[in-house]
């Protein structure tokens, strides 16, 4: 949530002010206020689309793992069930 | 080879039709060892295997035919297996041939034993052409020359399956499983086996086939364990 009212608010102000990043377009060689945006728009999402790739495939190893020490579990109190009586 | 624990690994996706054959011929072998993982059926595979007699472990939702052999050697391992046996549920594999993998492990000395359907034709074209060219990429690729790499009908020591112990979670496994064969210069040997095909719309598909390739350089270049 954090990270997306920064992303949001470095938005507005480079809408309202552009002045504040002539410095880096500069460094960057970029003339076009527009350029930027587009640039900077796509790193910016090629970023988030990798960290979600991320954050993702986690969370499936997460859930596979948790699915087959379920069964296996599951198994195992069936046969112990079993043994005792 | 009597002495040795054999466990044969069954994973299966909504067999309820073929499962309990498969399990009960398996039975009538001799064998008593059988796990079948339901991999989030939503049919009664589960309980035909159960009352043909298997040890049944069930995914509660669908993982894929990796996930699924992974959980099933895993249990096999806890419950003290020496040899691993992994078969196809849809009945396309004969279980009599289970005993010959078990001798060629034995006579061979070998680490793992891979089975390879016979191209003959009863064979869908698709497959034929698909399992030559993974194959053929895998000879290219990663070096290792087998004749069928998406065989499911495989034999190895439980020793090889701590070693080669993959991560895939699709078909993708089979293939993953012969990377860390290479890595690990593991002694492999390949028996012909006979198939019956019942389904050409189960199983591995184009998309799979595409997604294999990849995983096949993926294995290559980033290695795996």
């Amino acid at each position: 949530m954090f990270m997306w009212l920064v992303v949001w608010i470095g938005v507005l102000v480079i809408i309202s002010r552009p002045s504040t990043v002539y410095g880096i377009m500069q460094a960057l060689e970029i003339e076009r206020t527009a350029d930027f945006f587009v640039m900077s728009g796509f790193t910016l999402f090629s970023i988030i689309i990798f960290y979600l790739y991320i954050v993702v495939k986690k969370s499936n190893q997460k859930v596979e793992e948790l699915v087959r020490s379920l069964a296996i579990e599951k198994r195992k109190v069936k046969r112990s069930k079993k043994v005792k009586k | 080879m009597k002495s040795k624990k054999v466990f044969i690994i069954i994973p299966g996706y909504n067999e309820e039709k073929r499962v309990g054959n498969v399990i009960k011929t398996i039975r009538h072998l001799g064998f008593k060892n059988i796990i079948f993982v339901d991999d989030g059926s939503s049919d009664k595979s589960s309980q035909i295997a159960k009352s043909a007699g298997a040890d049944v472990l069930c995914h509660i939702i669908n993982l894929g035919k990796g996930a699924a052999v992974k959980t099933g050697c895993d249990y096999a391992l806890k419950q003290g297996a020496n040899i691993i046996v992994l078969m196809d549920s849809d009945g396309q594999h004969r279980p009599e041939d289970i005993r010959r993998f078990l001798k060629k492990l034995e006579e061979e000395k070998s680490d793992i034993v891979f089975g390879y359907r016979i191209i003959d034709k009863n064979m869908p074209f698709v497959m034929k052409f698909g399992n030559w060219f993974i194959s053929t990429a895998t000879k290219i690729i990663q070096g290792i020359d087998i004749r069928d790499t998406q065989s499911g009908f495989r034999c190895m020591k439980s020793g090889t399956y701590r070693k080669i112990r993959w991560e895939s979670t699709d078909y993708s496994m089979e293939s993953e499983m012969i990377a860390n064969v290479g890595k690990h210069k593991l002694k492999y040997s390949e028996i012909p086996i006979n198939t019956i095909y019942l389904d050409n719309f189960k199983g591995t598909t184009i998309f799979d086939g595409i997604r294999i390739f990849i995983n096949i350089i993926r294995f290559k270049v980033f290695g795996r364990k």
